[in-house]
This record gives C-alpha cells, sequence and structure tokens, in this order.
C-alpha cells in the first residue's frame, strides 16, 4: 500500500520508512507538512502518517488540508506524535485523524495498527468499486429501460 | 535452561522487542539506541554471544553465570558492573529466594544476567518501554526501571514480615502463646538476611552517587539517588523491625518471668493450706496417752472446725494478696 510520511525529525521519519518498507509498504516522505500536501497532491495516498508538531505546516493542519481536499478516496490517517494527554488525543481525532500513535511507540502495536487501517482502506476501496459498479449498472439498466 | 530477550527503544521513538542476536551489536553501534539484553541461567553460547557483542571481561561474566556474589558495584573499562540481589515470595522451607542480578552498564545498554527467573526483570521488561519521555533519557532510566523493580522487591516482604511481627507480639499476651520465642527468632534471621544482602548494596550506592563517571550523566544520578533513598528506607524498616523484634522477645521474657511468679504464689498458698493441715493433724495424731481434748467428746469436732478455720484464714490470706 502506498503510504506517505510525514515528519521533521529524521530519526523519526528513518524509522517509520523503514518498518513500513519492512513491511511491505511503498513509502514516501516529507520533511514538513507542506512538502507531504504537495507530494498528497501529486500522487494518490490511500494511507497517510504524519507528526503533530513541524515548521511551517502542523500535523493538525495538514489533516484539516488532506480531509478538505476531494480527492479519489477516503484517507486513513495515523498521527504519530509525542503528545500523550487525553485532550490531545481528542483534539488530534477531532481533527480528523484516524488514529492516534504516542511516541515512543511500540513497533509490533504500531504494526497491528497499521493492519487495522490498511483493512479499513481496503474494506473503503471495495464499498467504493461496488457503489461505481452498481452505479454502472443502474445507468446500463436505465438505457435498456428508455425505449421502453 | 538459558533465555535471551532483547528489548530496544530507538532514539526515543520506537520500541522493539525480541531483537535478534545476530543485530545485538548493530543495535549497541547505534549511540541514540537503548538497548537491554536480559539473560536468565547463561550458558555457553549466551556467554560467547556477550563476550563478543558487548566485550565484558570474561571473569565477570564466569562470576556473573555462577552468582552467589556479594551485592557491589565494580567499574571496568566502557561499563560497570552492578550486582543486586532481590528477594522473592517463600519457596519451600525458605522464607524468602535471594535473587541475584547482575547488571552490566554501558552508555548506551544494559545486560542482566541472572541464574533463575527474577519476576522482578519481568515488571521492568513490562514497565521500561511505558516510561514514555523518560525513555529519551538514555540507560539512566532503563538502569533505574531495573534496579528500582529489584529493590521494591524488598517491600512487600518486610510487610509480611511486619504484619507476622504483630501478630507474634499480640499472641505473646494470650493464655497460651503458641512457638511465640520461635516466631519471633525465626523473624530476627529473616530480618538479618534481608539486612546481610541491602547493607552492601547502600555501600555501593553512596560509592556511585559521589564518583563521576562518564557513564553517568547528571539525569542517571537522579534515577540513583531515588534507588539510593529507597536502600535506606528499607535499612530503616529493618531496624525498626529489629528492634521491635528484640522488646517483644524482652517482652516475652517478663510475660514468663510473671507467670511463673503467679504460679509460685499459688503453690506458696497451696504449700501452706497443707502445712496448716499436717501441722494440727500431725500434732493430734501423735501416740500420746493425753492429747489434749481427746477426753472430750466436742475435742474431735472442735480441732477438726478449728483446722478448717486456720486453712480458710489462709486462703482468705492468699485471696486478698491475689496470689490465687
Amino acid at each position: 500500500m502506498k503510504i506517505l510520511i510525514a515528519d521533521d525529525e529524521f530519526t523519526t521519519r528513518r524509522l517509520l520508512q523503514t518498518y513500513l518498507e519492512k513491511w511491505g509498504h511503498e513509502v514516501t516522505a516529507a520533511k514538513t507538512g507542506a512538502e507531504a500536501l504537495e507530494l498528497f497532491q501529486r500522487g494518490d495516498y490511500p494511507m497517510v502518517v504524519t507528526d503533530w508538531s513541524m515548521p511551517e505546516m502542523d500535523g493538525l493542519e495538514l489533516i484539516g488540508h488532506l480531509r478538505s481536499l476531494r480527492g479519489a478516496g477516503y484517507v486513513y490517517i495515523v498521527l504519530v506524535t509525542a503528545r500523550a494527554q487525553t485532550e490531545d488525543i481528542v483534539k488530534g481525532i477531532d481533527a480528523g485523524a484516524d488514529d492516534f500513535v504516542t511516541k515512543p511507540f511500540d513497533r509490533d502495536e504500531l504494526r497491528a495498527r497499521m493492519r487495522a487501517g490498511e483493512r479499513i482502506v481496503s474494506s473503503l476501496q471495495t464499498i467504493a468499486e461496488l457503489r461505481a459498479r452498481l452505479r454502472e449498472a443502474l445507468a446500463r439498466l436505465g438505457e435498456a429501460t428508455d425505449p421502453l | 535452561m538459558p533465555r535471551v530477550r532483547t528489548i530496544a527503544c530507538l532514539a526515543g521513538v520506537s520500541v522493539e522487542r525480541d531483537v535478534p542476536g545476530e543485530q545485538i551489536g548493530e543495535y549497541i553501534r547505534a549511540a541514540d539506541y537503548v538497548t537491554w539484553v536480559d539473560v536468565e541461567d547463561p550458558g555457553e553460547r549466551e556467554l560467547a554471544m556477550l563476550l563478543e557483542e558487548f566485550g565484558f571481561h570474561p571473569l565477570a561474566l564466569e562470576e556473573a553465570a555462577a552468582g552467589d556474589q556479594r551485592p557491589k558495584i565494580a567499574e571496568y573499562k566502557g561499563y560497570i558492573r552492578v550486582i543486586t540481589c532481590g528477594i522473592g515470595p517463600r519457596n519451600g522451607t525458605a522464607p524468602f529466594d535471594v535473587s541475584e542480578v547482575d547488571i552490566f552498564i554501558g552508555r548506551n545498554y544494559a545486560v542482566t544476567i541472572h541464574k533463575h527467573a527474577v519476576p522482578a526483570l519481568d515488571e521492568a521488561y513490562r514497565r521500561w518501554p511505558r516510561g514514555g519521555a523518560m525513555l529519551r533519557e538514555g540507560v539512566g532510566f532503563l538502569v533505574f526501571t531495573i534496579v528500582d523493580s529489584v529493590i521494591d522487591t524488598f517491600f512487600p516482604v518486610l510487610e509480611a514480615v511486619e504484619e507476622e511481627l504483630d501478630e507474634t507480639e499480640l499472641s505473646l499476651f494470650t493464655e497460651q502463646p503458641k512457638d511465640s520465642v520461635q516466631d519471633l527468632l525465626a523473624t530476627k534471621r529473616q530480618l538479618a538476611t534481608i539486612r546481610r544482602v541491602i547493607s552492601p548494596l547502600r555501600e555501593a550506592f553512596s560509592v556511585l552517587l559521589r564518583r563521576d563517571h562518564p557513564i553517568l550523566t547528571q539525569n542517571t544520578t537522579i534515577y540513583f539517588q531515588h534507588v539510593y533513598d529507597n536502600i535506606l528506607r528499607i535499612l530503616d524498616a529493618v531496624d525498626v523491625q529489629r528492634d521491635l523484634v528484640t522488646s517483644s522477645l524482652d517482652a516475652h521474657m517478663t510475660v514468663v518471668s510473671n507467670r511463673l511468679n503467679h504460679t509460685m504464689k499459688t503453690l506458696t498458698v497451696i504449700t501452706a493450706v497443707v502445712a496448716v493441715g499436717g501441722l494440727v493433724f500431725g500434732a493430734w495424731g501423735m501416740n500420746f496417752t493425753r492429747v489434749p481434748l481427746s477426753d472430750e467428746p466436742w475435742g474431735f469436732p472442735a480441732v477438726l472446725g478449728g483446722t478448717l478455720a486456720l486453712i480458710a484464714l489462709v486462703l482468705m490470706l492468699g485471696r486478698t494478696r491475689r496470689w490465687l
């Protein structure tokens, strides 16, 4: 699965990239929120993993922009941050994040969360495909019933 | 059976468990990684791995594998070896198990070696990754988690000893005390064992806190100070309980002495009663031809009545003096 990472810290970015690539994903990394937004608009990323605190555009702003874009489908966003207070989790999820991972995170836990994200993304993709096929079928049905 | 488990915190960002043995060297070479290798009952293979990857002194490794060392801190080139002891729950006839844990502390790693399973290390293994922001403080927080978990094992044992002591103290003053002295002496032995184990640790940590060592940063010293304070608390508790045992033994001796005294008084009254009867009946029972009152028809009842009155008087005296 294509995943976009946004983190200004080199170590975190490198670790996330290493893990995700090891788990079979195709990863693109961005150093800032702005760069991530630009990369997102150019590519098709069903999953985004972003840090909260970043220069120029922080994680919440990035999530806001991603959610406002009318793209192909739903983007599953995981917020990875050192903030661990309940109010931060609430704020992050309210801003549009689908999952919240606190740094330092457990590798196995991150993997499980990514798997859960993948399941949701593939379910949404299946639903989107079925809807498209249904629309197509209805259109064909409309065309077939028109002469009658 | 040997068991090796590894957990590492990578640059304060992620936590990885069960790092493969062949990757340990790579992890300890990364300065911003903190790695903990826990080795239980090491065999030749595990010792060879530790020798190769960490370069520990072979004698230090041998000693660690054999166990049975006095708690101490030894400095080597590039690492420190801390020998700590924890105590576990009762096992068989022994009141508790003393388990030795050798900790080799390097700039960004800690290796723990122990002969038997140590539940405190399992606790530390669970606790350390949950350290949050403190995980970024390097090896200091890791060593603190390990040592603190090991030292914490003393507190439940001391609490159990305190409860036993309370029960034994109460039973001292019951009518039929059961094995109180044996219990007190057993408690005293347990406290002596705890003191023997913990006392060298106080000296070791005191030395470690006073000395500048490149491995120990300012942050680490704060954690070690906490451990040192806990050691002092344990020693204080042991001393207080030892005093309580001693005073309970004294109290027991006093109770025993009082009981003996009371028994002696009761026996004295009984002796006086028997003596009065013996004296009167002995005198009137002698084979003289003329015994006073022997010719009187009321002689026998008078002597018997008089004797009984004397016995009653003795009993009354005993009663009023609370000898009975």
